[in-house]
């Protein structure tokens, strides 16, 4: 082959032109691509190879930067043309943006609120380096459903030790056990401590809890040393340094001296449990005589360190083995399986509820997934609103569009222009959502309980996540109108209003019924959520729960209870005293049920509870059979019994009193049923009435309950505080109305009654804001028509009506939609009741007019103006 | 009057030179030949492109040769416009140099 002046053709790099194949745009491929392989053969000819290819790679540049530069300067010239032009259109429409972008702001400030909670619930524990491979140990126990849920987070002492000895794959356990609310002082000062820990020293070597003073392998090694949280150590020392220092832990059988080895930085709120102070857990042991080597005392918390790759299912199948080799009992009731082990993540028990006992209150998958669907929910209504709103608008723009295309603007020009039209109100809607977010954190915070940190500027991983929120909800909002609008035909376009008016007019009455749709299925769960929480409110639990105050049985108080109960009743506020072992409202103890002459095969579930001899009339509680227990029977003191009609039921008993009841000492009777009481719920409503009885033992109590007169609350609440600081004087006042706590049962069901009720009124001010300004638009548009009707006879009133109607028509048609959502919705949610209200019509009839209504009322305002103008002036111009 | 880059003027007067065979290639060396600066090809393509685009010059497709690698030549020729714009600036230089004093012309 010839090559340059006669010479032998040189190739050219293959790897550079194999690169500029790909790059450069087709048109232009062979004259560059040949121009360089001609000039480079010439650089050959003058310098040499290696010369000649530094030149090739030189060139390639320069040719890149060349191309880009072109690139970038035709894109740049068309976004400022395309900004100018939406930033015009945004200026010259002050109203119809301000809708637009008040209705995509308020979408995302909801949707990142929501998921900045979303975000937090799921980052529970994951700060541990370790998390991936810490599980904690559960029980699944067949048979023994308590509270609903048959798993159980606590296990034996001996297991996590056994399992680090059986098993190569478990590096390390970690056993706690909680005290809390535990009386402590430092020199002569008494303090309430929330939570002591009582953990074994591996803890910090398994979970990542920094430590700011002392050193992790040696800090738990002494019997008698004590660990501080920052917050905890300020409180307690102010700023002097604790280590060192002593602090007596005042038990309820003596006091012990502890010493300061170290302080821990506060536990992250998003742990699953919180320590405010920890212990060695065998001191725990030898404190409270417990014998750690039982495997039937199943109190403690267990938490396994594996290898990385360990199998935790493989493991599991091992557990039972591993017990049986230790003699230990996996049977728990009769028929039914064995015990079950079962290693759950760590990362997985904030949001798995339904585990009994945990160590705090964890949080609700269904509860984030919940809050997840509505957030993505109110966001589609708004890019639905932003759509119908645009299109809407983009009629006016027709003038525009068709002088562009006559111009020559292509098609995918249109729809890129249009694009950034949305794309330019997302970012300012995101600005402004931004602000609302910043406004409303604190108070959202507080509702769920969680803290949710959010500064966009400082948390850098936000910022794209925003910015793609923003570009997505823009893309999606922009299509349908880009689109729309970039397939006007110029003719048609610039001949004025007559363009393509009936044009994606199902497309956008589509989208209207969505919206609506979405608004009423949210009403209906708020009427059917709220209607619940009254049901429950103002049900007959069976038992009185006003002017009840709660008292924990504190310091002194335990031991000269009987002294108390006298001082308290002198005054005449105090209406009666009572001590038990748990509250009507939760009875959270149970047990298989036990009396001379059960048969082997009979195990029924029985709740229990002690009480004294006021119990029952304190909480008015009433009596189907029998008596209540009474001094004036000596035998009640050696061993007596309530029971429900429940209990008397699943026994079988028709008379159930004078029988002899439960189990004591030689297999003989621990004594006698002396009544029966009517049955009351003893749980929440979630749950159906369990079989429960009442022991009388006036000596094992948790609470006292003192039944005061309503009428001088301030004085009562001051007597019973003085009488509390004459018997437990270290500790501070604590005390609860009974009525409150009860409340507290149903956070869960008010909060998510508060969240419905918020979201709905939130798409329902969306959806009005699309209504107002289609309504609005439309009048505009038909200006001359209503001139016309109404020049020919029609009433201004007339007029509004013909209007609504047309809008009316879908706000009804998105009923028939919501109707079916809703009540499945809300059906399913009601069957987590045991107890619960029925879905009826009115409820559903009741949302659906209440959206008529603003509807209605929405488009009659918009209408409104338009059916009132004099015809002279809207058919004057032409 | 048109208003053209000097680049611009250069690589019209450099095409109007080289007659029927003007390309990239050629248009570099040629300037190369008369003014002694060497351009990168970047530096042609891009008044090339704004001449294109001002409608000064067309391109025309022409025959491959071996030292391209068999690749075809794009030819650039200049349109009745631009050869009017580059006589247009002829003119005005020549007035304006009219009117320079004898001095400043080279020795």
């Amino acid at each position: 082959m010839n090559g340059y002046r006669g010479r032998p053709h040189t190739l050219p790099p293959e790897s550079g032109t194999r690169f500029l194949r790909r790059i450069l745009p087709e048109h232009e491929r062979a004259e560059m691509m040949g121009d360089l392989e001609e000039r480079y053969q010439a650089k050959v000819f003058e310098h040499n190879k290696a010369a000649a290819r530094v030149w090739y790679w030189i060139h390639i540049v320069r040719l890149l930067a060349f191309l880009a530069k072109e690139h970038f300067y035709w894109s740049f010239i068309m976004l400022r043309s395309n900004l100018t032009a939406a930033w015009r259109h945004l200026k010259r429409n002050p109203a119809y943006t301000g809708l637009n972008v008040l209705g995509l702001a308020v979408g995302l400030a909801v949707f990142i609120v929501i998921m900045l909670f979303v975000r937090t619930e799921l980052s529970y524990d994951r700060y541990h380096a370790n998390a991936p491979n810490i599980h904690r140990i559960i029980q699944q126990q067949p048979g023994n459903t308590f509270l609903g849920s048959n798993l159980f987070a606590v296990t034996a002492a001996p297991l996590g030790p056994a399992m680090v000895r059986g098993f190569p794959e478990v590096l390390s356990s970690v056993r706690i056990d909680d005290s809390s609310e535990v009386l402590i002082g430092v020199g002569e000062a008494n303090f309430i401590i929330k939570t002591l820990l009582w953990v074994d020293p591996q803890i910090f070597d398994v979970f990542s809890f920094p430590l700011v003073r002392g050193d992790k392998t040696s800090v738990l090694n002494d019997p008698y040393s004590i660990l501080l949280s920052e917050r905890e150590a300020r409180r307690l020392f102010g700023g002097a340094d604790p280590v060192g220092r002593t602090i007596v832990y005042r038990a309820r059988n003596g006091a012990s001296e502890f010493k300061v080895t170290g302080v821990f930085r506060d536990l992250p709120s998003n742990s699953h449990f919180t320590m405010d102070v920890c212990a060695p857990f065998e001191t725990m042991a030898k404190i409270q005589n417990r014998n750690l080597a039982q495997w039937n005392n199943h109190s403690y918390y267990t938490y396994v360190l594996l290898k990385d790759g360990a199998d935790p299912r493989g493991l599991e199948a091992k557990l039972p083995a591993l017990i049986d080799q230790y003699g230990a009992d996996r049977s728990r009731v009769q028929g039914e399986q064995p015990t079950r082990f079962l290693l759950q993540p760590l990362t997985q028990i904030h949001l798995s509820s339904r585990v009994n006992f945990e160590l705090s209150p964890t949080g609700d998958s269904r509860f984030v997934l919940l809050f997840a669907s509505i957030a993505v929910l109110v966001l589609i209504i708004a890019c639905v609103n932003y759509m119908n709103l645009a299109t809407a608008r983009s009629l006016k723009r027709a003038k525009e569009v068709g002088l562009r295309k006559v111009v020559g603007a292509a098609k995918g020009q249109l729809v890129r222009q249009f694009l950034g039209d949305a794309m330019l109100q997302t970012f300012i809607a995101l600005l402004l959502a931004v602000g609302l977010v910043l406004a409303v954190l604190p108070f959202f915070g507080a509702f769920v309980e969680r803290d949710i940190a959010f500064n966009p500027f400082r948390d850098i991983a936000l910022m794209p996540g925003l910015a793609l929120l923003a570009a997505v909800v823009g893309a999606v909002a922009g299509s349908y109108p880009a689109f729309f609008v970039s397939a006007f035909r110029p003719i048609t376009a610039l001949k004025g209003t007559g363009a393509s008016k009936s044009k994606g007019r199902g497309f956008r009455n589509g989208l209207i019924v969505f919206q609506f749709a979405a608004s009423i299925a949210l009403i209906i769960c708020t009427i059917t959520v709220q209607s619940q929480i009254r049901f429950i409110r103002n049900m007959d639990m069976g038992y009185e729960r006003d002017q009840i105050v709660i008292l924990p049985p504190r310091g002194g108080i335990r031991a000269s209870i009987e002294t108390v109960k006298t001082e308290l009743k002198r005054n005449p506020s105090v209406l009666g005293v009572a001590v038990s072992s748990s509250l009507p409202d939760n009875v959270d103890s149970s047990t298989s049920a036990e009396w001379p002459g059960k048969p082997e095969a009979v195990d029924i579930t029985i709740y229990k509870m002690d009480a004294d001899y006021e119990f029952l009339d304190i909480f008015g509680l009433k009596l189907a059979q029998g008596r209540n227990f009474s001094r004036d029977f000596p035998a009640d003191a050696q061993g007596a019994f309530l029971i429900n009609e429940s209990a008397a039921k699943a026994i079988g008993w028709d008379d159930p009193v004078g029988r002899e009841f439960g189990l004591g000492e030689n297999s003989r009777a621990a004594g006698r049923i002396v009544g029966v009481i009517k049955d009351f719920h003893l749980h929440s409503l979630h749950l159906p009435i369990m079989p429960l009885y009442i022991a009388l033992n006036p000596n094992n109590f948790r609470s006292i309950s003192v039944k005061i007169r309503g009428d001088d609350l301030p004085a009562t609440l001051a007597f019973l505080q003085k009488t509390w600081e004459r018997f437990a004087p270290e500790y501070p006042f604590q005390y609860s109305f009974f009525d409150e706590v009860f409340d507290r049962a149903y956070r869960v069901e008010r909060r998510l009654g508060t969240v419905f009720s918020a979201f709905a009124g939130l798409a329902v001010l969306i959806a009005c804001l699309g209504l107002i300004g289609l309504a609005s638009f439309t009048a505009e548009q038909k200006t001359k028509e209503i001139g016309i009707r109404k020049v020919l006879g029609a009433s201004s009133t007339g007029i509004m009506a013909l209007f609504s109607k047309e809008f009316i028509k879908w706000v009804v048609l998105a009923n028939l939609i919501a109707w079916p959502v809703g009540y499945y919705a809300m059906r399913t949610w009601l069957k987590n009741f045991a107890y619960r209200i029925d879905l009826t019509v009115p409820m559903f009839l009741g949302s659906a007019l209440a959206v008529l209504a603003i509807a209605a009322a929405v488009i009659g305002l918009q209408t409104f103006r338009a059916a009132s103008a004099n015809p002279a002036d809207s058919l004057r111009s032409e | 009057m048109i208003l053209l880059s000097r680049a611009e003027e250069t690589v019209l007067l450099a095409i109007l030179g080289l007659g029927e065979n003007a390309y990239g290639v050629s248009i570099l060396e040629y300037i190369q030949e008369k003014t002694g600066i060497e351009w990168s090809l970047a530096q042609t393509y891009d008044p090339l492109k704004k001449l294109v685009k001002k409608g000064f010059v067309v391109k025309i497709k022409g025959e491959p040769t071996p030292e391209r690698g068999g690749r075809a030549k794009t030819l650039y020729e200049l349109t009745k416009s631009g050869r009017a714009a580059l006589l247009e600036i002829r003119l005005v230089q020549d007035s304006l140099w009219s009117a320079v004093p004898k001095i400043l012309v080279a020795p």
